[in-house]
């Protein structure tokens, strides 16, 4: 039994209703498609955003605001937390690595955060042009950023309108390097050293003034330049940047990020510092609370997809029905010249099928080209590297919205094949 | 016309074919051979209670007979032609064609049957506007085979040839009316099938082509010793017929002979 030849036939009929009956069930599937993929690219783009962030410590408040602080570099005000208490961090045995985060200032929309050498280090692996900032009005710009090495610009206070209404610092910054790219809202920054922050907002230096520098780590600071001149810096004036820091005349951050020795030591100083005037958690704590709620909303669109595939289906399938009515005669007269049943069943079975199938392929390049544009949207928005993937799920949707078609197919198959050939062939 | 007159092509049809005949049907007779109709106690109504709207008591019709079929509008010549090809089921009565008993078939068996044993012609053709001459005399090819076999395809090419349509023509709605019944007598040919049934196949044709076209059948008929019916109202394909049934009211009113 070939049926193919009646189904192409049939399917060039019609092919403006054919072509629109693909063109709904493509759009059915895209949304369902489109939904998953765009989430689960949304959940992995945050999730290694947050990958080098394995625990936050910052004065009490919301910890979310902290991570959207931290982690995405939204901006919004969070407590400061005390010198002495963050300071007891950097000498803390089961800390591997800490670092503090200034925020506040920008440049053009580009967040400017205060912190470490050590800190860049960490977070990009190094750097892939220049060298490290060795001094107050030196900075290191993430990947993304729209400056060059060697370029000056003023800081201004605050983001965005916000930025341009309130005061510049009146200090002009140099570019000397560029991280490396990580696929975070980090390549967007713009990192200075954090005693810089302190300085433009008049705060403590971080470091004691007689504190003249024996034990100052100039490794730590990164500078090349520094040790090669040291002994000419040495005998005007040192510049001290990074750890260690005067824990006594210490100004607060907004956060402290860490990177702990052990698993157990993790949780060890999740507990020590969740006090009355620290609070400390785990980012993903606060993610999986995020993709809880992204979850809900998820499953509410989900759902939306599905009614609204179940209302292609029935529209489709109605359709169908009418144009039954159509092929009753052609099919009566198949049935004449000697077509088994099962022929005709076989033919508009397939010829619905084939609907099916070609408008779920479509549905599903065109569900992984949306999501794919709405990452991108976001990437450019947040920094946040996003990929919209096609993965088991939107498969899974594509291959059950088939299945069911396939399903639903038997429905205008069996009404035809029952219906009697000869009242039919009178065209009753 | 040249095509009439060389139309006692006799099928070579596929062992395929051949073996799903005989699968199917169970009938062990697969040569092309008509068989004879015999026709006892024929009734079909609608209802249990209304009268029937066809009866014929008995008919005998021989192997290789050109039986038309005439009579007014409603008269049931068509359903008698349904009856026979085992597309309509009697109310009682029985049609036997050969040895076969069409009324005892199941539905399955007599679609076998008729796909083997009878070939349809309609006053509409009903052929598939978006294939292509050849493509529509081999639709019945795929009724039961996936792959058309080459020598019923070189068949379907050289009744095309035969019935003087060129293959050539990108599809069926490029050809006049008149064109288009022969693509369906072609059609109706493919498998060489004993039995030809036409319902008013020149009705909806000028009388040029109606002419042409009945010319066709029943030289076809005639040369190959093929059961013809055919319903018309058309006097020059009733004309043609060695017997003719009028019917009026769905019954029997006269049987006239050739002389």
């Amino acid at each position: 039994m070939n049926p193919f030849p009646i189904v192409f036939a049939s399917l060039r009929r019609h092919w403006v209703m054919n072509t629109l009956f693909i063109a709904l069930i493509a759009v059915a599937v895209a949304i369902g498609v489109g939904i998953t993929a765009q989430e689960r690219a949304l959940r992995q783009g945050s999730a290694h955003a947050a990958d080098k962030f394995d625990i936050l410590v910052a004065a009490p408040g919301s910890h979310t605001d902290i991570v959207m602080n931290t982690i995405f570099l939204r901006p919004s005000a969070v407590n400061l937390l005390e010198g002495p208490i963050w300071s007891k961090l950097l000498d803390d045995d089961r800390v591997d690595f800490a670092a503090p985060l200034a925020f506040g200032d920008s440049w053009h929309d580009h967040s400017i955060i205060g912190s470490t050498a050590q800190f860049i280090d960490y977070l990009s692996g190094g750097l892939h042009d220049g060298t490290i900032f060795a001094d107050h009005e030196e900075a290191v710009i993430g990947a993304a950023v729209p400056l060059e090495i060697g370029d000056t610009f003023e800081p201004a206070h605050g983001h965005g309108l916000e930025a341009e209404e309130q005061h510049h610092h009146g200090v002009n910054i140099t570019v000397v390097g560029r991280m490396n790219a990580t696929g975070t809202p980090w390549d967007s920054a713009i990192i200075v050293p954090v005693e810089q922050v302190w300085e433009v907002h008049s705060l403590a230096s971080g470091h004691a003034e007689d504190d003249h520098d024996d034990d100052h780590d100039h490794a730590a600071t990164g500078s090349a330049e520094h040790a090669d001149h040291e002994d000419h810096e040495h005998e005007q004036e040192t510049v001290k940047l990074g750890p260690p820091f005067d824990g006594l005349d210490l100004p607060g951050v907004p956060a402290m990020v860490v990177h702990p020795k052990s698993v157990a030591g993790a949780y060890g100083i999740r507990s020590s510092y969740r006090t009355d005037h620290s609070t400390a958690f785990f980012p993903a704590e606060v993610l999986v609370e995020m993709y809880q709620m992204l979850g809900n909303a998820g499953t509410v669109m989900r759902w939306m997809a599905l009614g609204t595939q179940a209302l292609v289906v029935a529209a489709i399938l109605a359709a169908v029905l009418a144009l039954m009515q159509i092929y009753r005669k052609q099919f009566a007269v198949l049935r004449a010249l000697g077509a088994p049943r099962s022929y005709i069943f076989g033919s508009i079975w397939l010829y619905v099928a084939i609907l099916v199938v070609f408008g779920a392929a479509i549905g599903l390049a065109l569900g992984w080209g949306v999501a794919q544009a709405v990452s991108q949207v976001f990437t450019a928005e947040t920094g946040m590297s996003m990929t919209a993937t096609i993965g088991r799920p939107e498969l899974g949707l594509a291959a059950g919205f088939v299945i069911i078609g396939f399903a639903l197919a038997l429905v205008p198959a069996f009404m035809l094949y029952r219906k009697p050939v000869v009242e039919a062939l009178r065209g009753s | 016309m040249s095509a009439s007159s060389d139309l006692s092509m006799p099928a070579s049809t596929s062992s395929e074919t051949a073996s799903a005949a005989k699968t199917d049907t169970g009938d062990n007779n697969n040569t092309r051979k008509s068989p004879a109709l015999e026709i006892n106690d024929l009734s079909l109504g609608f209802g249990k209670q209304a009268a029937p709207i066809l009866s014929l008591p008995h008919l005998v019709v021989a192997p290789g007979t050109l039986l038309g079929i005439a009579g007014p509008s409603g008269s049931g010549k068509s359903s008698l032609l349904y009856l026979l090809s085992g597309l309509l089921r009697p109310g009682k009565g029985s049609v036997h064609w050969g040895d076969t008993d069409l009324t005892s078939l199941s539905e399955g068996a007599c679609d076998a049957w008729r796909r083997q044993h009878v070939g349809f012609i309609f006053q509409d053709f009903h052929l598939i506007g978006e294939l292509a001459p050849l493509e529509n005399v081999l639709l019945p090819a795929g009724f039961h085979g996936w792959r058309i076999p080459a020598d019923l395809r070189a068949r379907a090419t050289t009744l095309l040839d035969l019935v003087g349509v060129p293959t050539n023509r990108g599809s069926v709605v490029d050809l006049s009316r008149g064109e288009q019944q022969r693509v369906a007598i072609a059609r109706a040919l493919l498998f060489d099938p004993p039995i030809l049934l036409a319902d008013e196949p020149t009705a909806s044709l000028d009388a040029v082509a109606a002419d042409n076209c009945a010319d066709i059948l029943f030289t076809y008929a005639r040369n190959n010793n093929r059961t013809l019916i055919v319903v018309s109202h058309d006097h020059t394909v009733i004309d043609r017929c060695a017997r003719v049934l009028h019917f009026d009211k769905g019954r029997l009113l006269t049987k006239t002979e050739a002389a």
